[in-house]
């Protein structure tokens, strides 16, 4: 132990710090050194001179309301709230994410579409366009308007005979 | 000593009473730590109060460990939190001597006429050192902390806690040696 290393174990020999070992060397050394054992003298009576000497004042009473230990207990309990609300969060943001990449893999798999597929969704949409497209189809065929159509023969030949006429 | 890391736990049990004893238990070390380190009456009262105000609404931060050193280093933050309201901020950052200032620096005049002169030369000597080991000497002539407690509070290494304290003392030593008699030097 040198002289720097004694100072310190000195200072933490006063605060009650020092392992046994240490308290050997630190003997061993202020047995062979004068300078260090003055150094502890010193600290001793500097320290006691300030304690001593120092104008000292009563703290006043602690003016605060105390909280009760439900209140403490509350706070902590809003710590593990906090905790499973983060949590929830956490696990609705991920399905969410999670949701359309698990049907594509789904699809990639094989494995049938759910009804909400997209490509269910536009086979359905695709009968139902076919399905309108042919409805059109027979309603405009229904109602095509044919003047002769509705005539007989009489009348036809009249009309004819009308223009020829003129 | 009590053990106050039980007695948070007790407090959070339920027992209310718990948190009262640890106030009664460390009154005096606290206050006389920050009663030194400010100097005046009225302000050592508002950081002690403010102290206390702030253990109270964070107990429940409070994760086993050392309850003291958790406390100072509180009541650290108090006061460099005032010093810096106050634009007369210690520079606690820094191990240079404290820079010459215009302001006066002399105690209260209330405190002045309760001060000895012997008193008032302890003062001065305490006064002169740099903030970081004043605070380091009185921790643990004040408080009565232990040089780890010390460390934790400043966020330092226990070397460095341990360095502050010998420059301190090796500057006390200096200034006020014909106060203590020099044990040595007066032997035949």
């Amino acid at each position: 132990v040198n002289c720097t290393e004694a100072q310190k174990l000195i200072l933490l020999s006063r605060s009650g710090e020092l392992a046994r070992w240490q308290r050997r060397r630190l003997e061993k050394h202020l047995s062979q050194c004068a300078g260090c054992r003055r150094y502890a003298q010193d600290l001793d009576a500097v320290t006691a001179l300030i304690k001593n000497a120092l104008p000292r004042a009563e703290p006043p009473p602690v003016s605060l309301p105390l909280p009760t230990p439900a209140a403490v207990t509350l706070h902590e309990r809003w710590g593990v709230y906090r905790l499973a609300v983060a949590a929830a969060v956490a696990l609705l943001v991920v399905g969410i994410w999670l949701g359309p990449v698990r049907y594509r893999m789904r699809a990639l798999r094989g494995v049938p579409p759910s009804p909400f597929s997209e490509s269910r969704i536009a086979g359905r949409l695709q009968s139902v366009e076919q399905e309108l497209s042919a409805l059109l189809r027979d309603i405009s065929s229904e109602t095509t308007y044919d003047p002769y159509a509705a005539m007989d023969a009489d009348e036809l030949s009249r009309q004819l005979l009308e223009m020829e006429g003129s | 000593m009590p053990d106050y890391e039980r007695l948070v736990r007790r407090f959070r049990e339920g027992d209310a009473r718990a948190l009262e004893e640890a106030i009664a238990a460390l009154k005096k070390p606290l206050y006389g730590f920050i009663y030194q380190m400010i100097q005046t009456r009225d302000d050592a009262d508002d950081i002690y109060q403010e102290t206390w105000l702030k253990v109270i609404r964070n107990i429940h931060r409070f994760r086993g460990g050392n309850f003291r050193a958790w406390l100072f280093r509180i009541a650290h933050n108090v006061v460099i939190d005032r010093a810096r309201r106050r634009q007369h901020m210690p520079d606690l950052h820094s191990d240079r001597d404290p820079v010459p200032q215009l302001e006066d620096h002399r105690p209260p005049p209330d405190r002045q006429l309760a001060e000895s002169e012997t008193a008032r030369r302890i003062r001065a000597a305490i006064d002169s050192l740099p903030e970081l080991q004043k605070e380091v000497f009185l921790l643990r002539t004040e408080a009565g902390l232990s040089f780890r407690e010390i460390a934790a509070v400043q966020k330092i290494p226990l070397n460095t806690a341990l360095g502050r304290m010998h420059y301190a003392v090796r500057r006390l030593r200096r200034e006020l040696a014909d106060l203590y008699g020099e044990p040595e030097r007066n032997q035949p």
